[in-house]
């Protein structure tokens, strides 16, 4: 099991637990969108990390049979803009993170190229295989 | 899980929870198209839906393995001569009422509206079939709420004309599709 976060420029935080989702009690279209700072996702013992300011997703892909689903990948992904100027992806053997920096420059960061502009990127868990992977996609799931 | 995919043989009927049987066909024939319609029960449209089949996850209670069954299957849809062509169909074009045209051929193993599964497309997650529009989907990939969406879809399994082992074969349908609560 697991659970989303959002985390907003005020501070607040709205969570969405896999059990509050299926029970229709929380919602990420739902709940508020805009300023945005940081997003988690957390399942099991992986956590993947968004941060800076921007417009985000959260999805979850599933197969599915007749007789069975299953839960495939968990995915949570950034909007980038024309105002993002450099990024950084951090991995450990459990946890992805990825910051997204529009206003400075710190050690470690990369310059976006400029073919991200106006793409996704995605973090995503694949939980059948229990591996993490990033990349770019053009629209959001 | 906050979704689940609900397949049926009528718009909005009872969930299939088993096999479907597809019946038998002769040799250069096909069983009788049956028409599958995709419903779910989130409270937000599914997305990225794309039809593929599989090796059967369930019970296996054909004639060989279900490892030998996907294969054979697929083998057919590869088939580099008529007489060895066949392997499981659709045909997406419900809003045009299925048209014959839409049904794969030899000679054309994915015309407007129809596929053949075989190797690279429709034979796993990662070559999955797009659900079009033309099966009543809101846009491309895109099926929405509701008991009753009348997304749906016709398949078919034909059976290669110089094939030569009596059988039951058995795959599984899948469905992959992304949701956002």
């Amino acid at each position: 099991m697991g659970r989303w976060t959002k985390c907003y420029s005020d501070g607040s935080q709205y969570v969405g637990t896999d059990k509050d989702v299926s029970q229709k009690r929380a919602s990420w279209r739902k709940s508020r969108q805009d300023s945005i700072v940081c997003v988690d996702l957390e399942h099991d013992n992986i956590r993947l990390h968004m941060t800076g300011f921007g417009e985000y997703w959260q999805s979850d892909s599933y197969v599915s049979t007749p007789y069975n689903q299953i839960l495939t990948h968990r995915q949570i992904m950034r909007h980038i803009t024309e105002g993002d100027l450099f990024y950084q992806i951090k991995r450990t053997e459990n946890t992805c993170s990825v910051n997204i920096a529009q206003f400075f420059f710190d050690p470690g960061h990369e310059l976006i190229p400029i073919e991200w502009i106006g793409k996704w990127i995605v973090l995503e868990y694949d939980v059948q295989k229990k591996h993490i992977n990033h990349f770019i996609r053009d629209d959001k799931y | 899980m906050s979704v689940n995919v609900i397949y049926s043989i009528t718009n909005g009927g009872t969930a299939l929870s088993s096999t479907l049987d597809h019946g038998s066909s002769p040799n250069g024939d096909t069983t009788t198209a049956q028409v599958i319609y995709l419903r779910h029960d989130g409270v937000n449209e599914i997305t990225a839906a794309a039809l593929y089949i599989q090796q059967l996850t369930s019970t296996y209670s054909g004639s060989a393995t279900a490892a030998a069954d996907i294969s054979e299957i697929l083998s057919w849809g590869d088939a580099s001569t008529s007489a060895g062509f066949g392997g499981v169909q659709f045909n997406l074009n419900a809003t045009g009422s299925f048209p014959a045209a839409a049904w794969p051929t030899y000679d054309d193993k994915d015309p407007t509206g129809g596929s053949t599964c075989r190797t690279g497309v429709g034979d796993s997650s990662g070559n999955a079939i797009t659900v079009p529009t033309t099966t009543g989907a809101t846009a491309a990939g895109t099926i929405q709420t509701g008991s009753t969406p009348n997304v749906r879809f016709q398949m078919r399994a034909e059976v290669p004309s110089a094939e030569d082992t009596v059988g039951i074969r058995q795959f599984d349908l899948a469905l992959s599709y992304t949701y956002t609560s």
